[in-house]
């Protein structure tokens, strides 16, 4: 391994000129697990992703309607926020977003509601390598779970290569 | 000022194969921007050039969940209020090719299914986006269960107090 590269204050800098190590699917094994992501939920997270909808009355902001459509007034951060965990979880794993933009798939399913508050976080095991002629891809089995342990996403990510 | 829909959404309209609506969107650097920063995702391979071009996708792209909205624009587009009727269940989504800046995507609202299981309604919408040159882009089935008749939606009065009321 070659010594890093100092500056005249002996700070040592990364090489300027190595490549990006993004993960190949030869790189990839079945049962390889995913660095897990952490995702924090506050009632700003539903306030933001309601404004690209212009949500001004819906449950998740808004208390009384919240208890009407959901049956409890605490307002749960809407499902798209929830699933939306599961890119940065792939991407970071990855470090390229090129197998998740070309060809991918998400399943989910919502377990539970999730609040403001709520710390998720994203957890994923490689399922499935399948390659037939030039097509490669790899299934992830994923999960959300929040601060009390409990699931409130699964489902299956798939890349292609 | 909050644009809303006047028709309720009818559970005995939800024929399946019915389009809701079609909108066309020119995808621009704010749209991806504002979209990933709504799911507090802050890579910046959404919002910076450099960062981008450095990537081995070499441009700003759009985030795999994109919505634009999801369904409730072209709910809105049809005079249809928004879906507080329904509940989030599950989806598939699926990307086929990345979105751009500068993409024409035309964005289609169906809807896939209705069925009953265990005393429950469930609705599938169909969305589909397709891209300037005719491709496919990005499909995502949305599997929500029907929560019945709108709820009491909020109003406004006229000192701009929210007030329970259609």
């Amino acid at each position: 391994m070659s010594e890093p590269r100092k500056t005249q204050y002996q700070v040592s800098i990364g090489s300027e000129t190595a490549g990006r190590r993004t993960l190949r699917y030869e790189d990839i094994e079945v049962g390889d697990q995913l660095p897990p992501f952490t995702k924090w939920i506050t009632f700003q997270s539903a306030i933001r992703f309601g404004r690209t909808y212009k949500d001004v009355f819906s449950g998740h902001i808004n208390a009384k309607v919240s208890e009407g459509q959901f049956g409890v007034a605490s307002m749960p951060v809407q499902g798209a926020v929830v699933e939306a965990g599961v890119t940065p979880l792939v991407i970071n794993w990855l470090r390229s977003a090129k197998p998740w933009l070309y060809g991918g798939r998400q399943e989910s399913k919502f377990i539970q509601i999730v609040l403001p508050g709520d710390t998720l976080v994203y957890h994923g095991t490689v399922k499935e390598k399948r390659a037939e002629g030039s097509a490669k891809q790899v299934t992830v089995d994923v999960y959300a779970e929040n601060h009390k342990g409990e699931k409130v996403m699964v489902g299956t990510a798939r890349v292609s290569f | 000022m909050p644009e809303v829909g006047t028709k309720d959404l009818k559970w005995e309209e939800l024929v399946p194969g019915r389009v809701i609506a079609s909108q066309t969107y020119l995808m621009t650097a704010d749209d991806i921007r504002e979209e990933a920063e709504a799911y507090e995702d802050y890579n910046p391979i959404y919002s910076d050039v450099d960062f981008a071009s450095k990537s081995d996708i070499g441009y700003i792209v759009a985030p795999f969940y994109i919505t634009l909205g999801e369904f409730l624009p072209p709910l809105l587009k049809a005079d249809l209020k928004m879906g507080v009727n329904t509940v989030y269940a599950s989806s598939i989504k699926e990307c086929f090719k990345p979105i751009f800046i500068g993409d024409l995507i035309t964005k289609t609202l169906s809807v896939e299914q209705t069925y009953e299981k265990r005393g429950k309604k469930f609705l599938v919408w169909r969305i589909e986006w397709v891209n300037q040159h005719g491709e496919l882009v990005k499909r995502h089935l949305r599997t929500s269960y029907w929560v019945g008749t709108p709820q009491p939606l909020i109003g406004m009065d006229r000192t701009g107090r929210q007030v329970v009321g259609s």
